[in-house]
Parts: C-alpha cells; sequence; structure tokens
C-alpha cells in the first residue's frame, strides 16, 4: 500500500504550540475545560494530594521535554507552583492530570525561551528534519520490535522533532486521548492526529532501517 | 472491497480515536485487506513498546521536599479579619 503521511494541510504554521516562532500564551492555561472556575469547591488539601500524586509521571515528563535532569527539576518545581498558584481556577480534579500537563508543556515553552535568546528557538529539538512528507517503509513488522532493544526505540523516539515527539509520548506512554493532548499542547485535534501518525511513521521507518542493518528481519521471515 | 484507508486512519484506529461509525467501516476493511491489517498490527505493536521505553523513573526525594517546599502556602483568610476588624471597627465609631 503506498499511502504516505500528508503534512498537516488542514492547519497553518500558527497551530504550533511548542515552536519557535509563535508568542507563547499563558493566557487561559489555567482555565480547565473552558469552563467556569471551580469557585472554591476544590479544597487546597484535596488538590494537593491529587496534584502531588503526579510527581513521578510529571518528573519522568519533564526530562523527556528537558533531557537534562537541573532543567527537568526546575520545569517540575515552576509547574507545581504555579499549580498550587491558580488551583482555584481548575473546573474539577478528575482533570488535574492533562491540567497539570498543560501547565509543564506551557511552562517549558516559557522557560526554553528564557533561556535562549534571538530566534531561532527550537525547544529540545531531535534536530530532525521536521518539513515534508514522513514517507512509510515499504512495509513494517511489528514482530521485528520483540528484537529491538528498548533502548534503540528510546534512541528512535529521540531522534523526532519536538512537536512529534511530544504528541506521540503523550499519546502512548502517558495514555492521553487526542483531545486532551489538544488542550494540553494547544493544538487543534486534527494536528495532533497528523503529528502522531506522522511521528509513527518517522519510528517506522528508523525502526525497520535499523532492524534490516542488523539483520533483525532475517530472524522473523 | 473499499478502498484503502489513508495512514492516518488507521492510525486513528489504533489509538481508538475514530468515531464508532468509521471505526466499524475501517474494521470491516480490514477483515479483506491483509495489507491494512499488517499496518495496523504493527503501529500497534510501536505503540506498545513505546509505552514500554520510558521506564517509569521515581525522582528523588531531596526534589520531592524541595518542590513540596516550595508550593504557595494556603491562605488563611480569618487572619485577615483578625487583624483588619479591630481597625475596620474602630474606623466605623470614628467615623
Amino acid at each position: 500500500m503506498g499511502f504516505g503521511v500528508s503534512e498537516e494541510s488542514e492547519h497553518d504554521a500558527a497551530s504550533y504550540s511548542i515552536e519557535p516562532y509563535r508568542p507563547v500564551r499563558l493566557a487561559g492555561t489555567f482555565r480547565s475545560g473552558g469552563t467556569p472556575m471551580n469557585s472554591g469547591t476544590i479544597s487546597y488539601e484535596e488538590f494537593a494530594e491529587v496534584a502531588l500524586s503526579y510527581f513521578n509521571q510529571l518528573h519522568n515528563a519533564a526530562q523527556r521535554l528537558c533531557r537534562n535532569s537541573a532543567d527537568a527539576d526546575d520545569l517540575v518545581q515552576e509547574s507545581y507552583r504555579l499549580a498550587f498558584q491558580h488551583y482555584r481556577e481548575l473546573r474539577s480534579l478528575a482533570h488535574c492530570r492533562a491540567w497539570l500537563y498543560r501547565i509543564l508543556h506551557r511552562q517549558a515553552v516559557t522557560q526554553h525561551r528564557r533561556q535562549r535568546s534571538g530566534p531561532p528557538l527550537v525547544l529540545i529539538d531531535g534536530g530532525a528534519d521536521d518539513s515534508g512528507e514522513a514517507a512509510l517503509p515499504a512495509t513494517f513488522d511489528g514482530d521485528l520490535l520483540e528484537y529491538i532493544s528498548l533502548q534503540e526505540v528510546r534512541a528512535a523516539i529521540e531522534a523526532l522533532p519536538s512537536d512529534l515527539r511530544v504528541g506521540v509520548t503523550l499519546c502512548d506512554i502517558e495514555g492521553f486521548t487526542y483531545a486532551e493532548i489538544a488542550d494540553i499542547t494547544g493544538c487543534p485535534v486534527g494536528t495532533v492526529r497528523s503529528r502522531i501518525a506522522r511521528a509513527r511513521a518517522k519510528l517506522m521507518a528508523k525502526l525497520q532501517t535499523h532492524a534490516e542493518n542488523c539483520g533483525i528481519h532475517r530472524k522473523t521471515a | 472491497m473499499s478502498p484503502c484507508p489513508p495512514f492516518q486512519d488507521l492510525n486513528a484506529l489504533v489509538d481508538g480515536a475514530l468515531p464508532r461509525e468509521e471505526e466499524l467501516a475501517l474494521r470491516r476493511h480490514l477483515d479483506d485487506c491483509p495489507a491494512c491489517r499488517g499496518w495496523v498490527n504493527g503501529m500497534d505493536a510501536l505503540k506498545q513498546a513505546v509505552g514500554r521505553a520510558y521506564g517509569g523513573n521515581v525522582a528523588s526525594p531531596a526534589l520531592q521536599r524541595a518542590v513540596r517546599a516550595s508550593l504557595p502556602k494556603r491562605r488563611h483568610w480569618w487572619w485577615a479579619g483578625v487583624v483588619a476588624g479591630p481597625f475596620l471597627l474602630a474606623s466605623g465609631a470614628f467615623l
């Protein structure tokens, strides 16, 4: 089957939330679900208990965003500080996890902008080319993944451009839905869908090549 | 057999992100199309591998302590009342 993964045709470049040339919008970041604030129905203690239960998950996500332990620690600390400062704007504790991730991602953009002066700013980019189509390999045998180390899979993920990597990791590692990822990253759902598809296409191409170079495909044949 | 769907649709199927009717139509296609079925199986395996690729690291207790220590404390507004109340009463009596 000869389909490729098309570029994000249904939206423009301005839809990138973690892209260098777009002003970071923090307005509305703390409002969950676009609905009125909880007007004090969530107590500080309730929020603290739920929010801090996600500490390790958020720290892992921060490490994937920063790739630098010190920056990741700062990012988590600042995100929690903001979350506790604004917890009254959280509509429901059921949205707490996605809300914390949204703050973390927006804060990552802000932190990155502070650290580097002058364009171009590229948030923890893997350096891969994010333009053009993500070509699929001719075939992809899922069984070969049994023979590829997780370290190699991680390396392939980290080589992805940042916007693709964020989408696919939020989906596959954190288990967020497309709608939640759209909310976290500030992108339309169509953009999220497109980015995840492109990320998987790139990962499949890279891992397939790796498998062929290592002769792994012969083992599965 | 219906025409093969775009890659993005197969991808969304793996993530359970298709509307119910589209999902059913696509699954009917998969029954007849081994090529698309192979892609879906491959993507599903990849999704699992990505999920396993990052183990759940535990943040250091020192960091957890530092973060907790830096959090804004709960505001106890009743203290403001205790402090401001007498002043307001006195001001009212004076006026």
